[in-house]
C-alpha cells in the first residue's frame, strides 16, 4: 500500500514538474488569486482614520535636527552610542545619582538606521516602540563582569561609559570611566527594565534591586533631544572605538 | 465589506453536520491540476475545497510602509489586505482567515490605543481564529482582557494554563469551524514567556511543554471530533540552531495528526511552505510569512470523496499597492 502511494507521489511529482507553470497560470485564470492592482478598502481606511489623525497630530512633531545619518552596527555604532549615552545621562538625572556605565541590548533598537535631517517624535517611537523603563542597578564585581561578558558574547551591545575589546566573544582590556575594571568593586549600571528583569537571557540580574526611574526609555530620548534643541544644539553621534573586535 | 461579513455568517449557519466520506492524504488531484484541468472541473459535488489565508507578527502595522521605506517600500497595510481578502472570498466558497500571534506592538497605534485598533480592524476583515504571541502580553494580561471584546474572532492556545488568571475561559485550547462539508480543527501553541515578557505582565500563566499539549489536542481533534483538517497556529518560531528550543520544525516532526502549522515569532519570510514528515510519515506543511503584514499566506486544500485524496497548493501574497507575486509549490 505504501509502495503504491510512493509511486503515485513520484508520478504526481513528475507531472507537477512538467506542468507546474501551466497549473499556476490556470489557477490565476480561474480567478483563484488575482491581487494585481489591489486598492485600499475604503471601509477599513475610514475605520482607522480617526485614530490616524490623533497619531499624526502627536507623531509628526519635530523635536530636533539630526546632523549625521545614524546606523545600527556591531560591535559599535553611532546609533548605539547615542542611545546608550542618553540612557546614562537621563538615568543619572532622574535618579540624581552617579552611574558608572550604561548597557542596552542590540535587539532593543528597532530600526536599522535613522536618516539625518529633521527628527520627529515618530522616529523615536519607531526606534523604541516598547514601553521599557530606565532603571539603575548596583552590582558587585563578578555580576558586573557577567553583564560585560554578555555584551561581548552578543558581538557588541550599545554601551556608554565603558570601553573594551572583544576577543573570541570575550571582553578584555575593560576600562570603566577610564579606570581598569576592578573585580572587587561595586558598579552602578543604567539599563532598561527588560534586561534588569532577566530579558535576553540575563537571568543573573533577576533578583538584583532596581532603582526605577518610572520613565519610559522612549520618553527619555524624546526629552533629551528636546532639551538639546532648546539649547540650540543639533543631535550628532560618532563611533569612538569604545568597542572593537580583536 | 459588511455584505461580505453577512454572507460569511450565512455560510456558517448553513453548515451541516452530515457525516461525509471526505478523507484526505496528500497530493492526488494535484496531478490533474498539473495537466491543466481546473480543480472545479472534477465537479462540485465530489470535491470540497478550503482556502486558508494567514498572517503572523503583523505588529500593529495598520498603515502600509511609507513609499521611501528601505526594505518594504509601499508594502503592507490592512486596507490593502482587506481588498485582497475580499476578492478571494468572492471566488472561493470556503475561506479561513487566521493569525499566528504578535498582533500587538510596533507602531504608535499600539502605544496610544493598546490594541483596540488592531482587534477592531481584524474583526472587520473577518478573521476567524488567532493565537497569542509574546508581544500580545506587552501591556499585560489586564490590557488583553480589556481589548478582547473588540475581537469578534476566537483566540486559541493549548499550552498556557490560564486557570489562575483573568484570561481563564477567554482563550480556548482549540476551535472547530465548519466550512461547507468540512470540519476544521484549529489549535494554538505559544512560546515560553519567561524572559521575553516582564514577569508582572504574564503573572499566573503556567507554561507547559508545547509538544505534549499539542499532541493531546491534535488527538482529540482527530479521534473524538473527527476533523477533516487539523491546523496548529504556532508562535514558537520556525527553527533554531539551538535544537533544545521547541520550534515548528520540531513540532511538525515530533507529533501526529496535524496537517498544517501556521507559524510566527521568528519573522521568517519563507519563499514557499516547508513539507515535513510527521511521526506517522504523513506530510505536515509549515508556513510563515515574515512580519508586518507585508505578505499574506494562502494555502488551499482540496478534498475528494471516495478517491480519498486531496491536493494542496500554497503561495505568498505580497500585499502591495500595485503588484503581486504568486508562487506555486508542492
Amino acid at each position: 500500500m505504501r509502495k503504491a502511494y510512493f509511486s503515485f507521489y513520484s508520478i504526481a511529482f513528475i507531472l507537477l514538474l512538467l506542468g507546474c507553470k501551466t497549473f499556476s497560470l490556470s489557477l490565476e485564470q480561474d480567478g483563484l488569486i488575482n491581487i494585481k492592482n489591489a486598492t485600499a478598502d475604503s471601509t477599513i481606511l475610514e475605520l482607522y482614520e480617526p485614530y490616524k489623525l490623533q497619531i499624526d497630530k502627536q507623531m509628526n512633531v519635530q523635536i530636533g535636527v539630526l546632523e549625521n545619518d545614524l546606523l545600527k552596527e556591531k560591535p559599535e555604532s553611532n546609533l548605539g552610542n547615542l542611545c546608550a549615552h542618553i540612557a546614562l545621562v537621563q538615568t543619572q538625572l532622574y535618579l540624581n545619582s552617579k552611574i558608572d556605565f550604561a548597557v542596552l541590548n542590540y535587539g532593543g533598537l528597532r530600526v536599522p538606521s535613522i536618516a539625518k535631517g529633521n527628527l520627529l517624535t515618530a522616529d523615536i517611537y519607531k526606534l523604541m516602540p516598547f514601553d521599557n523603563s530606565l532603571v539603575s542597578i548596583e552590582l558587585d564585581g563578578p555580576t558586573t563582569l557577567k553583564v560585560i561578558e554578555k555584551a561581548a558574547a552578543e558581538g557588541g551591545w550599545p554601551v556608554d561609559g565603558i570601553r573594551f575589546k572583544i576577543a573570541n566573544g570575550l571582553p578584555k582590556e575593560i576600562l570603566i570611566n577610564g579606570e581598569p575594571f576592578d573585580l572587587s568593586k561595586n558598579y552602578t549600571i543604567a539599563t532598561i527594565d527588560y534586561l534588569a528583569n532577566g530579558g535576553d537571557k540575563m537571568d543573573f540580574l533577576r533578583e538584583k534591586k532596581q532603582n526605577m526611574t518610572g520613565v519610559f526609555f522612549r520618553d527619555a530620548i524624546i526629552e533629551y533631544i528636546k532639551k538639546q534643541t532648546l539649547n540650540g544644539q543639533t543631535i550628532k553621534a560618532e563611533k569612538d572605538g569604545r568597542l572593537s573586535n580583536e | 465589506m459588511a455584505k461580505l461579513l453577512k454572507q460569511k455568517k450565512m455560510e456558517d449557519s448553513a453548515m451541516n453536520n452530515r457525516r461525509t466520506f471526505i478523507k484526505k492524504t496528500i497530493s492526488g488531484s494535484l496531478a490533474i491540476g498539473a495537466l491543466g484541468f481546473p480543480l472545479d472541473a472534477i465537479g462540485a459535488s465530489k470535491t470540497e475545497k478550503i482556502t486558508i489565508l494567514h498572517t503572523n507578527d503583523v505588529h500593529s502595522q495598520i498603515e502600509p510602509f511609507p513609499s521611501d521605506h528601505k526594505t518594504f517600500p509601499g508594502q503592507g497595510g490592512i486596507a490593502y489586505r482587506a481588498s485582497i481578502i475580499e476578492k478571494i472570498r468572492n471566488t472561493e466558497k470556503n475561506v479561513l482567515l487566521l493569525d499566528a500571534g504578535d498582533i500587538f506592538q510596533g507602531t504608535p497605534y499600539f502605544n496610544l490605543f493598546g490594541g483596540e485598533v488592531e482587534f477592531k480592524l481584524m474583526s472587520k476583515l473577518g478573521y476567524d481564529v488567532a493565537t497569542l504571541g509574546n508581544h500580545d502580553f506587552d501591556l499585560g494580561i489586564d490590557n488583553l482582557v480589556k481589548q478582547l471584546p473588540n475581537a469578534l474572532f476566537s483566540f486559541v492556545n493549548c499550552n498556557y494554563d490560564f486557570s489562575k488568571t483573568a484570561l481563564k475561559d477567554k482563550i480556548l485550547p482549540y476551535k472547530i469551524i465548519k466550512k461547507g462539508k468540512l470540519k476544521i480543527g484549529i489549535m494554538g501553541v505559544g512560546i515560553e514567556l519567561n524572559g521575553l515578557v516582564p514577569d508582572k505582565h504574564f503573572k499566573g500563566i503556567v507554561y507547559q511543554h508545547p509538544i505534549k499539549c499539542v499532541q493531546k489536542y491534535a488527538d482529540i481533534l482527530k479521534n473524538d471530533e473527527k476533523c477533516h483538517l487539523i491546523i496548529c497556529l504556532s508562535h514558537l518560531g520556525n527553527k533554531y540552531d539551538d535544537k533544545e528550543k521547541v520550534s515548528d520544525e520540531w513540532l511538525a516532526q515530533g507529533t501526529r495528526n496535524i496537517d498544517l502549522i501556521i507559524g510566527g515569532h521568528t519573522h521568517t519570510f519563507l519563499e514557499k511552505p516547508i513539507s515535513y514528515k510527521n511521526l506517522d510519515d504523513k506530510t505536515v506543511i509549515v508556513n510563515q510569512v515574515g512580519w508586518a503584514g507585508v505578505n499574506m499566506g494562502r494555502i488551499d486544500f482540496s478534498f475528494e470523496k471516495k478517491l480519498k485524496k486531496n491536493s494542496v497548493f500554497g503561495q505568498t501574497v505580497i500585499v502591495d499597492k500595485k503588484s503581486s507575486t504568486n508562487e506555486f509549490f508542492l
